[in-house]
C-alpha cells in the first residue's frame, strides 16, 4: 500500500482534540451542583416499579 | 381523569419466552460443534451439520436470537417503567416481535444450507439482511415514539444505552451488508480485500459495543438498582461514561486485525483507542457494582443479585483483558488462537448471558403476574451450573490458546519452528474435551430456567395476569424535586 | 448556556438520537474513510487477476463450506508466521477478494499461501476425509463436494455481477466459462482455488502442478 496522505492524520487528531474537550466540558457539567436534585430523583426511578404501584399514584395524584 | 392507561406488558413476555427458547437453541448448537471439535465424525458426512456451517448459527442464535430477543424485551419493559406511559405504537411492537422471530429463523435455516456472506457475525444473506433493516427501523421507531411519549421530564439513563444500541446497531448492520446479489442464494459485498476487512471488523468491533456491551448496559442500569433497591451509585458518573463509552468504542475496531496488511497507523489507533476504552467500560462495571454498597447481604437470598454481581465482575475482567489483547505484543501471541474464543465467552457468557438471566429473572415475575419466581432453588441451581460451566470453559480456552500461541512462536536454537502446526492441536485436544464439558453444565442451566419460568408462567398461561396500570400523572416535576416514596 | 444546551440532550429523544448518532460515526469515518479514499490508488500488483471461472466457484465453495471459520488467509509480519507460513500477506494480494477470507481464528493452519504446497490428490484425500492423511485432525470431512455439479450459467451470473463491482472480467471471460467448467465437480473448483492460493493469484496457472512459490515457507512448520 502506497503511503497515506498525512492530511489524515490531522483531521484525526482534530477530532481526537474535539473529543477530549467534550469529555471534560460533559465531566463538568455533570458535577454541577444544580443537577444533583434532578439525578437524585432519577436515580431512583427503577425503584418505583414495585409490584404494588398504589404506592406511587395514591400521594402524588394532584 | 382516572388511570386507565395500562403497561404493555404482552409484547414483553413474548420476548421472555422467544429469549428463553433461542437461548437453549443457540447454546445447544454451541455444545454440539463444541463436540464435533472433539470428535470431528459427529458431522455425519452432512453438510448441515458440519462444524463450519453450524458455528454462523451457534453465534447467530446466541447473540441476535438470545440476546436480541432479550434487548428488545427488556428495553420494552424498561422504556415504558422509566418513562411513566405505555409503550407507543402497540401493533407496530407486536410487529417486531414477529418480524425479528421469522429472522431468526430464516438465518437459522439458511446459514446451515450453505447460505452465508461469511462476514462473521453478518453472515445471513442480503435478503434476510434487507428483513432485519426493516424490523430494526420499526424497533427504534416503537422505542424513539415511546420515549416521546413519556411523563417523566429526563431521559433515564438506561434508554440511552438502548438508544446508542438502536441506533448503532443499525448503522453497522447496513453499512457492512452493502452487496450486489446474484441471487437468492448468493451476493458479493460491494467492498474488497483490504476495505472489506475493516468494514467487517469495524462491524464486529462494534457489534461487540453496541450489542453485546452498550445493549446490556442498558439492561444493567435499569434492572441492577432495581435489584439491589437502591438508587444507582453515581448517576452522573454513569453520564460521563455514556458518552465516553459511545464516543471512544468506534475507534478501537482496527484492533482485531493487528500486524495484518492494515496499514500501521489504523493499527496503532486502534491499540490507542482500545486502552482509552479501559475508563468508560470499568467505570460502568464500578458504577453497576458500588450500587449494591450496603445491600450485599442481598446476594445471599436473591440469586438474580448473584447473577447481576457476577455478570458486572466479569464484564469488567472482559474489558480488561480485550483491551490487553489490543496491546500488539500480546496480541502477536493471543490471534488466531483460542484466546480469543475464551475472551469472547468471558464476556458473553460471564458479562452477557449473566445479565440476561439476572434481568429476566428480575422481570419474568413482574411480567407474568406473580411475586417472584416459582422457584429460588432453581435459580440457585442455574447459577451455580452457569458458573461452574463458565470457568470451565474460559479456563481451558485460556490455557489452550496460550499453549498454542506458545507453540506457533517456539524455536530451535538454530532458529527452525519447534511444532508443526498439528502438534499444537494434539496438544490442546484435552481443552477442547474440558471446554465442551463447560457447555454442557451451562445448556444444563439454561434448562433449569426454562422449567422454572414455565412454572413462574402458570397464571399467564391460564390467562389470569392482571396488567399492570402506569402511575400517572408524573408525580414530581424534576424542577421541584421531592423524591418519591421508596418502595420496597 | 453550554449547559442548558446540554441538559437539552438529556430531555429531547430525537436530539438525543442524532448525537449519539453522530458520536458513534466519528470513529468509524475517521478510520474508514482514508481507507476508502486510497482503495482507488490499490491496483492489482502485476500476476494478480480476478478469478478464473474454475477458482472463482471454488472460492465461493470455500465461502460456502464456511472454511474461514478454522483458516485464517493473512500471514501477519512476524518471523514464526512468515517461517511457517511463508512471505507476509500484502493488501494488494487480496483485491478481487469479495468478500476478503482473512479469517479470525486457525483450527487449522493459515492457507494465505497453501497453493502447491500438496499434490491435487492429497487434498481430495484430505476433503473426502482429513483423517486419511493426517490422521490427529479434527477438521470434518467433506465428501459431498466430490459429487456436486457446477452450474456454468449460475457462475456466469456470478461473474457479470463481479465485473458490475469492477472486477475486470471481459464478455470472452464470460462466455468462455462453461467450457472450462465442464465436467468438473465443486470439488475440482475448491482445489483448484486451494492451488491458487500464495502463487500470485494467475489464472493461468495449472492448478495441480506442485510448483514451488519464490516464497515459499522455509523451516519445518509447513506440515498441515
Amino acid at each position: 500500500m502506497t503511503p497515506m496522505n498525512p492530511i489524515w492524520g490531522y483531521i484525526a487528531g482534530g477530532f481526537i482534540l474535539l473529543m477530549m474537550f467534550s469529555f471534560i466540558g460533559i465531566w463538568i457539567w455533570a458535577w454541577r451542583k444544580r443537577h444533583k436534585p434532578a439525578f437524585n430523583r432519577m436515580a431512583r426511578l427503577p425503584l418505583e416499579d414495585e409490584f404494588d404501584t398504589e404506592v406511587d399514584t395514591k400521594e402524588n395524584r394532584p | 381523569m382516572p388511570n386507565t392507561e395500562y403497561y404493555n406488558d404482552k409484547v414483553v413476555r413474548q420476548f421472555l419466552l422467544a429469549a428463553a427458547v433461542w437461548g437453549i437453541i443457540g447454546m445447544s448448537v454451541g455444545v454440539y460443534i463444541a463436540a464435533e471439535l472433539m470428535w470431528p465424525a459427529l458431522n455425519f458426512d452432512l453438510p448441515w451439520i458440519t462444524f463450519s456451517r453450524l458455528r454462523p448459527d451457534h453465534t447467530f442464535g446466541v447473540i441476535f436470537a438470545f440476546g436480541g430477543s432479550a434487548l428488545m424485551g427488556t428495553c420494552y419493559y424498561v422504556v415504558q417503567r422509566t418513562g411513566h406511559a405505555r409503550l407507543a405504537l402497540g401493533k407496530l411492537a407486536g410487529f417486531t416481535f414477529w418480524g425479528w422471530q421469522l429472522i431468526c429463523v430464516l438465518a437459522m435455516v439458511s446459514m446451515p444450507l450453505g447460505l452465508t456472506t461469511s462476514k462473521e457475525y453478518a453472515e445471513p444473506e442480503w435478503w434476510i439482511a434487507l428483513l432485519t433493516a426493516v424490523v430494526w427501523v420499526s424497533f427504534g421507531t416503537v422505542f424513539f415514539a415511546s420515549l416521546a411519549r413519556r411523563r417523566i421530564k429526563h431521559i433515564y439513563v438506561a434508554n440511552w444505552y438502548y438508544g446508542a444500541f438502536i441506533i448503532a446497531v443499525g448503522l453497522l448492520h447496513i453499512v457492512n451488508h452493502l452487496s450486489l446479489p446474484v441471487s437468492w442464494t448468493k451476493s458479493y459485498p460491494i467492498y474488497s480485500g483490504v476495505v472489506d476487512a475493516m468494514v467487517e471488523w469495524w462491524y464486529g468491533h462494534n457489534a461487540v459495543a453496541f450489542f453485546l456491551t452498550a445493549g446490556f448496559l442498558g439492561m444493567m442500569y435499569y434492572f441492577v438498582p432495581r435489584q439491589a433497591q437502591q438508587p444507582l451509585w453515581s448517576y452522573r458518573f454513569s453520564i460521563v461514561n455514556f458518552w465516553a463509552l459511545i464516543s471512544v468504542y468506534m475507534w478501537a475496531g482496527a484492533h482485531h486485525l493487528m500486524y495484518t496488511a492494515l496499514p500501521d497507523w489504523v493499527q496503532s489507533v486502534g491499540m490507542a483507542f482500545s486502552l482509552v476504552l479501559l475508563m468508560p467500560s470499568l467505570g460502568s462495571a464500578a458504577n453497576g457494582l458500588l450500587t449494591f454498597n450496603g445491600s450485599w447481604w442481598r446476594l445471599k437470598i436473591d440469586p438474580a443479585a448473584k447473577f447481576m454481581v457476577m455478570s458486572l465482575v466479569f464484564y469488567a475482567a472482559a474489558t480488561f483483558e480485550g483491551s490487553m489483547m489490543a496491546v500488539k505484543t500480546v496480541n502477536s501471541l493471543s490471534h488466531y488462537t483460542d484466546w480469543t474464543i475464551a475472551h469472547v465467552h468471558s464476556g458473553s457468557l460471564g458479562w452477557v448471558a449473566m445479565i440476561t438471566i439476572g434481568s429476566l429473572y428480575a422481570m419474568a415475575p413482574r411480567a407474568l403476574g406473580r411475586p417472584e419466581m416459582y422457584s429460588r432453588m432453581a435459580m440457585e441451581w442455574h447459577f451455580w451450573l452457569h458458573m461452574a460451566g463458565t470457568l470451565l470453559y474460559v479456563g481451558s480456552m485460556w490455557t489452550a490458546g496460550v499453549t498454542e500461541g506458545l507453540m506457533w512462536r517456539a524455536t530451535q536454537p538454530d532458529g527452525a519452528l519447534t511444532y508443526g502446526f498439528l502438534d499444537s492441536l494434539i496438544a490442546i485436544k484435552p481443552m477442547y474435551l474440558i471446554r465442551w464439558l463447560g457447555g454442557v453444565c451451562i445448556l444444563s442451566g439454561m434448562w433449569v430456567m426454562a422449567w422454572n419460568l414455565w412454572y413462574t408462567a402458570a397464571d399467564a398461561r391460564a390467562r389470569l395476569i392482571k396488567p399492570i396500570p402506569v402511575p400517572i400523572p408524573e408525580p414530581v416535576p424534576h424542577q421541584v424535586p421531592a423524591p418519591l416514596p421508596a418502595a420496597g | 448556556m453550554a449547559y442548558k444546551h446540554f441538559e437539552a440532550i438529556e430531555k429531547h429523544a430525537g436530539l438525543l438520537g442524532i448525537l449519539i448518532a453522530v458520536m458513534v460515526s466519528l470513529g468509524g469515518l475517521a478510520e474508514i474513510t482514508p481507507l476508502f479514499m486510497e482503495a482507488h490508488s490499490l491496483k492489482a500488483p502485476p500476476g494478480v487477476h480476478p478469478y478464473d471461472p474454475l477458482r472463482l466457484i471454488g472460492k465461493d465453495v470455500y465461502v460456502r463450506e464456511g472454511c474461514y471459520l478454522c483458516h485464517s488467509q493473512m500471514i501477519r509480519a512476524l518471523r514464526f508466521e512468515t517461517q511457517r507460513y511463508g512471505h507476509f500477506s500484502t493488501t494488494a494480494e487480496s483485491v478481487y477478494d469479495r468478500p476478503f477470507q482473512w479469517g479470525s481464528k486457525r483450527t487449522g493452519p493459515d492457507l494465505a499461501r497453501v497453493g502447491g504446497k500438496y499434490s491435487d490428490d492429497w487434498h481430495r484425500m484430505h476433503l473426502m476425509n482429513p483423517r486419511q492423511v493426517a490422521p490427529q485432525s479434527n477438521m470434518p470431512g467433506y465428501p459431498w463436494l466430490a459429487h456436486d455439479t457446477i452450474d456454468a450459467a449460475d457462475v456466469q451470473a456470478r461473474m457479470r455481477t463481479l465485473r458490475r463491482l469492477g472486477d475486470p472480467y471481459t464478455d470472452a471471460d464470460i462466455a468462455a466459462a462453461p467450457a472450462a467448467l465442464a465436467g468438473k465437480t465443486e470439488m475440482d473448483a475448491l482445489i483448484a482455488y486451494l492451488q491458487g492460493l500464495g502463487i500470485r493469484n494467475e489464472p493461468t496457472a495449472t492448478a495441480g502442478t506442485p510448483t514451488t512459490p519464490d516464497d515459499a515457507p522455509a523451516g519445518t512448520g509447513g506440515a498441515p
